[in-house]
């Protein structure tokens, strides 16, 4: 499922092309999270920015933590994926979520398909050992546990451990047969 | 309060630190005046027409009526006047200027965003903001001139989004917003200033007993540079506005209450700061910020 934000926005009455403030936030929360219904189970929500320029702090904290946090909590797997967002809103979707895990003690990252300021595609605060992880598993499509292992040098336990969390933070995918999928 | 007594003002209105003279005379003009003479003013930058701007409100809200400002010099008259200055309805001036001598609105003079009112209500605010950001984006190449960098535009969107929203949800007040360029000399400074006359940080903050500051101004301090926040868990506003300044090298003044907090960051030297910390200042109510870049 691909979501158009710049299209969102101007349905949503957002002062496009930037998306700011907390009331414009949760309406396009809202809105979002009422379509993850028509999403399958293991679906990819991929939010599309062209267009869009500033995305505040206050927009990301009322959108994108919130729905960030249902995927990590939702009963439904399902993904977030970005793409096509300017350098300010990465800026600024970073600064809030490496506030948010650091206070809450909670990783909550994103994944996207345009490289990063990290040199990476994802947004947030993963470690150098979860970076490479996401990392093999683009390049490779898919892994198991001893894959990861062999690739990493981590101890099987280890290397399992830390798939599950990137996995629990919906970073990774993981398929029905326990092996691990980009996102 | 004695009828028609009239101050003479300073000339102090040419940065936040120069207006602190102003505000010292802040308890004679609410209990002894009724007309402020500005014939000795040469200059007013923005943070100081806002800080006049929130003390005539304060003034006419104490005493319920409006302080006269007289012997305005032209350049001065004309320059509030292009700001929208009097259209806030605070002062009363004498209309001296004949229209014909009032800055007109062309292009070249579009360096400016006027001032605009920010509610205390979420709604009306919001589309306030929205105002705010459609209108400087409009002029941002006029505003901007003196900036190259193909991010600017989007950093100071983020700036006046981030510190506007801090208005209504925290100063339980409303505020004014207003941006310049101007020259100083040969450096151009372009001067983004946000005001309240609301309950100020250290108030915003009284309830919030997990919170270890020594000083009004340490408060500030840590407003800015930590993600402490006086209604959530925790807030993003000033640290973004705080990192987005510092990538710009530029200058934060932050006044609130009787404290006040500068930041400056080295332009040749990453990584390099400067916190001037002032406490102990007459009281003045809400908070004031002024974000400055120079060429």
């Amino acid at each position: 499922m691909i979501i158009n934000m710049y299209s969102l926005g101007e349905r949503l009455g957002c002062s496009l092309p930037d998306l700011i403030t907390r009331p414009a936030g949760r309406s396009v929360y809202g809105y979002l999270n009422s379509a993850l219904n028509d999403l399958e189970d293991g679906g990819t929500m991929v939010l599309d920015f062209s267009g869009v320029k500033v995305i505040d702090s206050s927009f990301i904290d009322e959108m994108f933590v919130k729905i960030l946090l249902e995927a990590r909590k939702s009963s439904k797997v399902f993904y977030i994926k970005l793409k096509n967002f300017s350098e300010i809103a990465e800026i600024n979707i970073n600064l809030v979520l490496r506030s948010y895990s650091l206070h809450k003690n909670k990783k909550i990252v994103v994944i996207t398909e345009n490289i990063c300021h990290n040199n990476a595609f994802f947004i947030g605060p993963l470690s150098d050992e979860e970076k490479d992880i996401v990392e093999f598993l683009r390049i490779n499509k898919s892994a198991t546990t001893e894959d990861v292992s062999r690739f990493s040098g981590l101890p099987t336990r280890e290397a399992e451990m830390i798939l599950e969390e990137l996995h629990a933070a919906r970073a990774v995918r993981k398929d029905k047969a326990g092996n691990f999928l980009s996102v | 309060m004695a009828e028609s007594e009239e101050l003479i003002a300073p000339d102090r209105f040419r940065d936040p630190y120069d207006f602190e003279y102003i505000i010292d005379l802040q308890k004679a003009i609410y209990e002894h005046c009724s007309e402020l003479n500005l014939s000795r003013v040469s200059f007013i930058e923005p943070f100081s027409m806002l800080q006049l701007l929130l003390m005539g409100r304060n003034y006419l809200r104490k005493s319920g009526n409006r302080l006269k400002l007289t012997n305005i010099p032209i350049q001065i008259y004309q320059y509030l006047h292009r700001m929208d200055f009097f259209k806030t309805g605070v002062f009363s001036a004498e209309d001296t200027v004949n229209n014909t001598h009032l800055l007109k609105r062309s292009s070249f003079s579009r360096r400016v965003l006027e001032i605009t009112e920010i509610s205390n209500k979420e709604r009306e605010s919001v589309k306030a903001i929205e105002n705010i950001i459609g209108i400087f984006r409009k002029r941002a190449e006029h505003i901007l001139k003196h900036w190259l960098s193909s991010n600017i535009m989007d950093y100071f969107v983020t700036v006046i989004s981030e510190i506007c929203q801090n208005i209504y949800e925290h100063s339980l007040d409303s505020g004014y917003c207003a941006m310049q360029t101007y020259s100083i000399g040969r450096r151009n400074v372009v001067r983004l200033s946000i005001g309240d006359s609301g309950i100020g940080i250290r108030k915003s903050f009284d309830h919030v007993g997990d919170i270890v500051y020594n000083s009004p101004a340490h408060l500030i301090e840590l407003a800015l540079t930590t993600l402490i926040s006086s209604k959530r868990e925790f807030g993003y506003g000033l640290c973004q506005v705080n990192a987005i300044v510092k990538k710009l090298k530029g200058i934060i003044f932050i006044r609130s209450g009787n404290a006040s907090v500068s930041t400056l960051y080295h332009k040749q030297r990453a990584d390099s700061s400067y916190f001037f910390l002032k406490n102990d200042l007459t009281d003045f109510d809400g908070t004031q910020i002024s974000i400055s870049l120079t060429d």
